[in-house]
């Protein structure tokens, strides 16, 4: 199906006279959204598109910002114990970044710091005052490496490929763990190191059916949430008792 | 076959969480436990968030103290006053219990004071039935002389009341203290607190051990309760559906338990569990003391 539709709209793009401009980019994804059910094992999807310049193409992907704390542990006596943290605040929970070809090649420091492009220009606010540079520099390297372990942060180049001269596609994946929310998906197509295209959409990931509606409940009536949790624990309790009495 | 948990936010393997629940039930009919203090531990490996775990695991307990003690009250084995005084304990101290639990985890501290928790109860318990389980199988040879009434400062306390049904005249403190401190470990650990209350009630209160099983298992049900809906309102981290797959599993695994242990002899039996307790104990020990792979890591995210 997946490929059906993307085969579908490559034919589209093809059949389809190009403006004479020479800038037009379009994109588009193989799923509007990413659904979290009960069977949920993480999600791929495909983002493809067509650039007339056939230029340089970098795909931004931003989780929703959220409040992330790291934590550094010390051994203090026989033990390791968490003695100092950092609260990094709205860093996006999920970043991925792919490209046709590395960053260096055609992206100038300017353009990554305007653009938010890279781990070095995530620019994030510290909350409270942590004097020391090096410090906040070694936390925000710890965040970015354990979010790459967890599979919610990379970058890569070489992950968009074109096909042809002006199809390209890429691959995104969401592991199992992905934070629920609208993600913001940034394509750019570059020549000569400029910036002369970009779109942008969203793709909502978002629990779906009874995990939402169990997420939900849990969080908006709480209490009614911890009272049936424990009547259903009852009567599976009782059950269990009357069902085995007389084997 | 996967299933991703709606609380814990992660996807597990449902087999492995019912096989888990089969298992340790399976242990608690044997050995007539509540399997808490094993289930718990084991979750947080599989990679469930310990605050998660422990909660989950309160109302799971609420599930298997019900089916105990019905069985226990038919038999007139349940001492209800004794009861209400170690459940009135057993509120307050649940009740501090899970107000610690979210300061602690504000604080980045809760993984290691769980762990640490478990780390110290696990081995004096070990240790303890290690001993029990050699010497009782010493006593069987030689037996020894056994004190049935001694008299101490405890007598002493005021607020003495009668319990009838447990032959006691006794100051309602002790049984509400020990309420207290099972209450803190409920909340904390997500244990019932059966392994620390059962001794206690035998050894510093000397109540019969026919009624000792039935009676902690009541206040169990209710102390494991009032933490289930306190985790629920002040960190929603109660996984409905991981408990649900943890007891259908549990009340499976405990049945056959039970007919099992009914076949085995006592102290080999009590030697193995005790072997066990330690071996958690060890597992859980030596992840504090060894170097961390990553000294960094990224806190539970705030709600």
């Amino acid at each position: 199906m997946k490929a059906l539709k993307y085969a579908f709209v490559c034919f589209t793009l093809l059949i389809t006279p190009l403006p004479t401009s020479g800038h037009e980019l379009a994109v588009d994804l193989t799923k509007n959204a990413v659904p979290i059910t009960a069977s949920f094992v993480g999600s791929e999807l495909m983002l493809y598109g067509a650039s007339e310049s056939s230029g340089d193409i970098l795909v931004v992907v931003r989780g929703p910002n959220k409040d992330q704390t790291v934590r550094r542990k010390k051994k203090s006596a026989l033990i390791w114990v968490n003695d100092m943290e950092v609260t990094f605040l709205n860093a996006p929970s999920y970043y991925f970044l792919a490209s046709t070809r590395p960053l260096d090649d055609f992206l100038s420091n300017d353009t990554a710091i305007i653009e938010k492009i890279g781990y070095s220009a995530l620019d994030l606010k510290v909350k409270g005052i942590v004097d020391d540079d090096e410090i906040i520099e070694d936390f925000q390297n710890a965040l970015i490496r354990n979010k790459q372990k967890q599979g919610l942060y990379g970058q890569g180049p070489g992950l968009v490929s074109y096909k042809g001269k002006h199809l390209f596609r890429t691959r995104l994946k969401f592991p199992a763990n992905v934070p629920v929310g609208n993600y913001n998906i940034d394509i750019y197509d570059f020549k000569n190191g400029k910036i002369i295209n970009k779109e942008s959409t969203v793709l909502p990931v978002q629990k779906k059916g009874i995990e939402a509606q169990v997420y939900n409940f849990a969080h908006q009536h709480a209490l009614s949430y911890g009272i049936m949790a424990i009547l259903i624990a009852a009567l599976a309790g009782w059950l269990a008792s009357v069902m085995f009495r007389k084997v | 076959m996967q299933i991703y948990l709606p609380i814990a936010e992660i996807s597990v393997n449902i087999f492995l969480i019912l096989g888990m629940g089969g298992a340790v039930g399976f242990l608690s009919g044997v050995f007539g436990v509540g399997g808490g203090f094993l289930m718990t531990p084991i979750l947080i490996f599989i990679g469930i968030p310990p605050a998660v775990a422990v909660a989950t695991e309160a109302n799971q307990i609420v599930a298997s103290s019900v089916s105990g003690v019905l069985a226990h009250w038919k038999r007139g084995n349940v001492d209800f006053k004794m009861g209400f005084a170690l459940l009135f304990g057993g509120i307050i101290g649940s009740s501090i219990g899970v107000g610690l639990f979210s300061f602690l985890r504000d604080l980045g501290q809760l993984d290691l004071v769980i762990k640490l928790s478990y780390v110290v109860f696990l081995g004096i318990i070990g240790i303890l039935m290690l001993i029990e389980s050699f010497n009782s199988s010493q006593r069987t040879k030689k037996r020894g002389l056994v004190k049935l009434h001694t008299h101490n400062w405890m007598h002493g306390l005021p607020f003495k009341t009668r319990f009838r049904r447990s032959r006691l005249y006794i100051s309602a403190l002790l049984p509400i203290s020990i309420g207290i401190l099972v209450g803190l470990l409920a909340a904390i650990m997500g244990v019932g607190g059966g392994f620390i209350m059962v001794p206690a009630m035998i050894y510093l209160l000397g109540m019969p051990t026919v009624i000792v099983v039935g009676t902690s298992l009541f206040q169990i049900i209710f102390v494991t309760a009032n933490v289930t809906v306190l985790q629920a309102v002040n960190t929603q981290t109660v996984d409905v559906v991981l408990a649900l797959l943890l007891l259908a599993g549990g009340v499976i695994g405990a049945q056959i338990g039970v007919r099992v242990g009914m076949r085995l002899q006592g102290e080999q039996l009590r030697g193995l569990l005790a072997l066990m307790v330690l071996g958690v104990c060890i597992k859980i020990g030596y992840d504090l003391v060894v170097t961390p792979v990553d000294l960094y890591s990224i806190g539970m995210a705030g709600h």
